[in-house]
């Protein structure tokens, strides 16, 4: 449970703010913007095992090229899937690797539908490009950040197929996730009932919590 | 607008992020073409390339089983999905309909259920009714997620169409139904599209429901992580089998890219 709390707000930290930084640079670059962007969301289309057992080969401490790259700048022995101090950030890398392309591809379009008028106001009153871009864009463009977070975010908590292929949830229970255990309980132990019991409990706090970050939407939306 | 990066960094930035995003499927291809043997279990930079490993895996049974056995399940979830939910995202568009937000309501929270949620009661309603580990069983497991996402995309398109041309074949004395056939199906066929590409490539990859619910039929996702067995040795046919699991899709979404995005858009906006 704390894992898989853990690897959300991680993964989605990072997917979204990489992803937000991406669709400003690529916004506006013109006659490129076609490939850049088809480049950009080709992991999306791939499967979730695919994306795991990839990053397990480039990873693994023996055959993988990352850590004998890494090896060359002196630091050695690096096992991200192996330890588990880290193979959660691992995990919540792979992700980012995944799925940023989601988050680049929404915000695109939003970038694309926002009004010219504010900004042509702004610059005729002498505003910089980074006071219009704080006053302007992000304000207009916060809803539908808080939107694309709050769909990665309900994805993220229903972790299986990385860890399932990248780790199997080890090294020992160290990047568990709740599906997976769910998963184990049920069909590897034959403990149906307490499987189910725990996925009822957990769908409970999935939807208090998105009904918490709803209200404070809300909430947020009528006081500012 | 920001100008206050200079456009040499912006350069430096989406470049990396390009090569970010390609280098490990270049990585995975590098690796399916070199011989684990001949290079002594240490993979090489510079190499004669040698594509045995993928007829390997071609002609590996279980493969070639799982690729049927998804094609065919991709068939009947896509069908299925679209026979059910264009006549309902209809009638939920172009008419009143009570209590609809409560019923779009509910399509949001079967987003919410995380897989197995839906997989577990569902592997013992099939094994009863003896479509365990079938495609069509593995099809109708799908709609609980399927419908909801085809269901939200049709209903964006069909508000992109004007009302007026409903009521003129309602005035001419055409039937619900064949206004539906006859008007909208032609005007939504983008829409139909996109929806069928998203949700094949949403079963293709999916694995949660499938590894739950099938047994000795896997679907193509399964069988590659079982290639996962001998990745220390094998890497070669292991990287291969993710590769031949994936090429398909990309090519495919490559293809229909303009249709995904705006697919992806729709649905969020709307």
């Amino acid at each position: 449970m704390w894992r898989t709390g853990f690897f959300t707000v991680l993964a989605v930290t990072f997917e979204t703010t990489i992803g937000f930084a991406l669709a400003l640079l690529v916004h506006k670059i013109g006659r490129h913007a076609g490939w850049v962007r088809s480049i950009l969301i080709a992991p999306l289309m791939v499967s979730g095992i695919a994306v795991s057992l990839t990053w397990k080969i480039i990873l693994d401490p023996t055959i993988g090229v990352l850590p004998r790259l890494l090896g060359h700048l002196g630091i050695d022995h690096l096992n991200l899937l192996g330890d588990p101090k880290i193979v959660l950030t691992s995990v919540a890398g792979l992700d980012t690797w995944w799925q940023t392309g989601f988050v680049f591809i929404i915000l695109s379009a939003g970038l694309q539908a926002l009004p010219k008028d504010p900004f042509e106001a702004a610059q005729i009153d002498g505003a910089s490009a980074w006071k219009s871009f704080r006053y302007i864009t992000l304000p207009l463009m916060l809803p539908l950040i808080f939107i694309v977070a709050g769909i990665r975010s309900i994805d993220c908590l229903k972790l299986f197929a990385l860890v399932y292929g990248a780790t199997g949830g080890g090294p020992g229970q160290s990047s568990e996730s709740v599906q997976l255990l769910a998963y184990r309980t049920g069909f590897k132990a034959s403990q149906m009932s307490m499987s189910m019991t725990m996925l009822v409990i957990y769908v409970f706090i999935t939807a208090l919590a998105v009904v918490c970050v709803l209200g404070i939407a809300r909430w947020r939306r009528r006081h500012v | 607008m920001f100008k206050f990066i200079s456009p040499f960094a912006k350069v430096i930035a989406i470049a990396g992020a390009l090569i970010a995003t390609i280098a490990p499927l270049y990585w995975i291809f590098i690796l399916s073409t070199q011989d684990p043997a001949a290079s002594f279990g240490q993979p090489k930079f510079f190499y004669h390339p040698n594509f045995s490993a993928f007829s390997t895996v071609w002609s590996d049974r279980d493969f070639i089983a799982a690729t049927r056995m998804s094609i065919a399940t991709g068939l009947f979830t896509v069908s299925i999905a679209l026979l059910v939910t264009i006549p309902a995202a209809y009638i939920l568009t172009k008419r009143q309909v009570r209590r609809k937000s409560g019923l779009l309501g509910w399509f949001f929270v079967a987003y919410l259920f995380p897989d197995f949620i839906i997989a577990l009661p569902l592997y013992s309603v099939l094994q009863n009714m003896g479509l365990y580990d079938t495609a069509i069983g593995l099809a109708l497991a799908y709609q609980g997620f399927m419908a909801p996402l085809s269901m939200w995309l049709l209903m964006a398109f069909f508000k992109t169409i004007p009302e007026e041309l409903g009521q003129a074949a309602k005035i001419d004395g055409c039937s619900e139904w064949v206004t539906l056939r006859r008007i909208y199906l032609p005007l939504i066929r983008p829409g139909v599209a996109t929806v069928a590409i998203l949700v094949a490539i949403n079963v293709w990859n999916e694995v949660t429901i499938s590894l739950a619910l099938t047994s000795s039929n896997p679907t193509v996702p399964i069988v590659v992580s079982a290639y996962k067995g001998y990745a220390a040795l094998r890497w070669d046919q292991l990287s291969a089998a993710i590769l031949l699991s994936v090429i398909p899709v990309l090519i495919f979404s490559t293809l229909a890219q303009k249709q995904i995005v705006r697919g992806l858009t729709e649905g969020v906006f709307n």
